[in-house]
């Protein structure tokens, strides 16, 4: 059976699978059973000056039958006491001593605030620390969460404030609510980050109601944008992921987080770069018990692959992750239609047809049964006719290596180079 | 004239003047696509002022990376 123990910056945990800072790390009571359950470490829900919360705070963008494909919520960092938090953290670790507890912080971007809250939760015995530098909504209307977070500069004087006193490893974790998250990556790298955990939530708008064109959610009639996650946010984070770990200038472990459901997101994140990842919507939705699932899928998973260790995945798939300029404009893809298997509902025709590049004919064979052909010559492999079919393997698409591999910056690099050789050439 | 008709059609021109002993010297991209400016090498396959110059307008995506390939291999 594959190890699946984790060493994230210094902070040990038995399988990569973490709570995220949310409801489901809110109290102690929480913490331990998910221990219980299975996983690995728990990122507290964030510790602060406690505040005050709205109802109603969560809603959910359900997609053709799927609950939860989307999830916004308004809630805020803990509205209980520190004394309160700190003493159910204590009772959690002592209990479950080899379990990862690492403690979400917010506080105001002063440094004395920030060296008050991290010797204090630090005293009660945790593992780590994470900075919450993300919350979109509420607490950043008040200078906090993604309000510093998209400040470098805030980034990295806050997050060198905490390591000035804090004797556990730090990470800082990061908004998606910026145009390049690499930038407050390098920031937080920069104030001495130990590790980074991307992403937080992203600014949302669920809907607006059409009876009474309320939004949702809604407080009495009034909304106010919240933070989205769940699983459509997953290729979202995973690029943000990807991005840090092909920055050679984030030199820190990455603990990924956005839209992770199962084993396979998780294997997916540490490949792109994570050492470790959190969940949240996904025990919102189904529970703590998940857990199980997600362990034995992923040691499966690496002793089908005769991966000894978890830690073998991580960011084996960035070398492969690069800029379009990088891409080989000569490799050919074509669809091929497999007719025993297509069952003539013609969603491949018509998205070809009206959306790409009418590559797929409608023929008559001898006894006059309509069958569905791609012209290959005039396919330009764009994937769309896969991907609306609704049967397994009746589309392929099929790999052509080309013979002479061109990438668009090689494209430009000799369209240049001969600009300049033949003006020397022609003597222009 | 199908997309791939085209591209025969635009890569038929440019393996014309190759064959004749023209080399791609200069591109210009603009809106229609890319302007392929070629001329006549000598037998020691150097370029020379005298020598015929011609262009032809390339607008077929998949001509535009023909002729780039091409001048890929011209460099190697």
């Amino acid at each position: 059976m594959a190890d699946l123990q984790i060493n994230l910056a210094g902070i040990k945990s038995p399988n990569p699978f973490w709570l995220a800072s949310a409801p489901p790390t809110n109290t102690g009571y929480q913490v331990q059973r998910a221990f219980e359950a299975g996983w690995g470490g728990a990122v507290w829900k964030t510790l602060g000056d406690p505040i005050l919360n709205v109802t109603s705070r969560f809603s959910s963008l359900d997609f053709n039958g799927q609950r939860m494909a989307g999830f916004n919520n308004i809630e805020l960092i803990t509205d209980r006491p520190l004394e309160e938090n700190l003493r159910e953290i204590y009772e959690t670790k002592k209990r479950f001593p080899n379990h990862a507890i690492i403690v979400s912080l917010m506080v105001e971007p002063q440094q004395d605030k920030w060296h008050e809250i991290v010797k204090r939760v630090e005293d009660v015995g945790v593992d780590g620390l994470e900075l919450n530098f993300g919350c979109p909504h509420g607490m950043a209307e008040r200078g906090m969460g993604s309000a510093s977070g998209q400040v470098p500069e805030l980034v990295e004087k806050q997050t060198y404030w905490a390591k000035e006193v804090a004797q556990t490893p730090v990470i800082v974790k990061l908004t998606p609510n910026i145009t390049d998250i690499t930038v407050t990556a390098e920031a937080a790298v920069q104030g001495g980050a130990d590790a980074i955990s991307m992403i937080n939530t992203i600014n949302s708008l669920t809907g607006v109601d059409l009876d009474t064109w309320n939004t949702v959610p809604n407080v009495a009639g009034k909304g106010a944008h919240g933070g989205y996650c769940g699983p459509a946010v997953k290729p979202i984070a995973l690029n943000m992921v990807g991005e840090c770990a092909k920055n050679p200038r984030i030199n820190v472990p990455i603990s990924g987080i956005g839209g992770i459901s199962n084993w396979q997101d998780a294997a997916e994140f540490m490949l792109m770069g994570a050492t470790g990842v959190q969940v949240c919507t996904a025990v919102m939705h189904h529970g703590f018990s998940i857990v199980e699932d997600m362990i034995d899928g992923l040691s499966n998973y690496l002793d089908d692959k005769k991966v000894k260790s978890v830690n073998e995945l991580i960011g084996k798939s960035v070398p492969k992750y690069t800029n379009w300029g990088n891409l080989d404009l000569n490799h050919t893809v074509i669809a091929r239609i497999n007719n025993d298997v297509c069952i003539n509902c013609n969603k491949c025709h018509i998205a070809c047809e009206d959306a790409s590049h009418q590559c797929i004919d409608m023929l008559k064979d001898s006894n006059g049964v309509e069958y569905l052909q791609v012209r290959e010559e005039d396919c330009v492999g764009c994937n769309l006719c896969s991907i609306v079919c609704p049967v397994d393997g009746a589309i392929d698409m099929l790999d052509i290596p080309s013979n002479q591999p061109m990438t668009w910056n090689e494209r430009e690099a000799v369209i240049k180079g001969t600009k300049v050789k033949s003006e020397v050439n022609i003597g222009k | 004239m199908s997309t791939h008709n085209e591209f025969i059609a635009e890569r038929d021109k440019i393996d014309f003047l190759i064959d004749q002993g023209y080399r791609i010297t200069a591109v210009t991209e603009n809106l229609s696509g890319d302007l392929v400016e070629f001329q006549q090498v000598d037998e020691a396959g150097v370029l020379g002022e005298k020598k015929e110059t011609t262009s032809l307008l390339i607008m077929n995506a998949n001509a535009r990376k023909y002729f780039s390939t091409l001048m890929m291999e011209q460099q190697q």
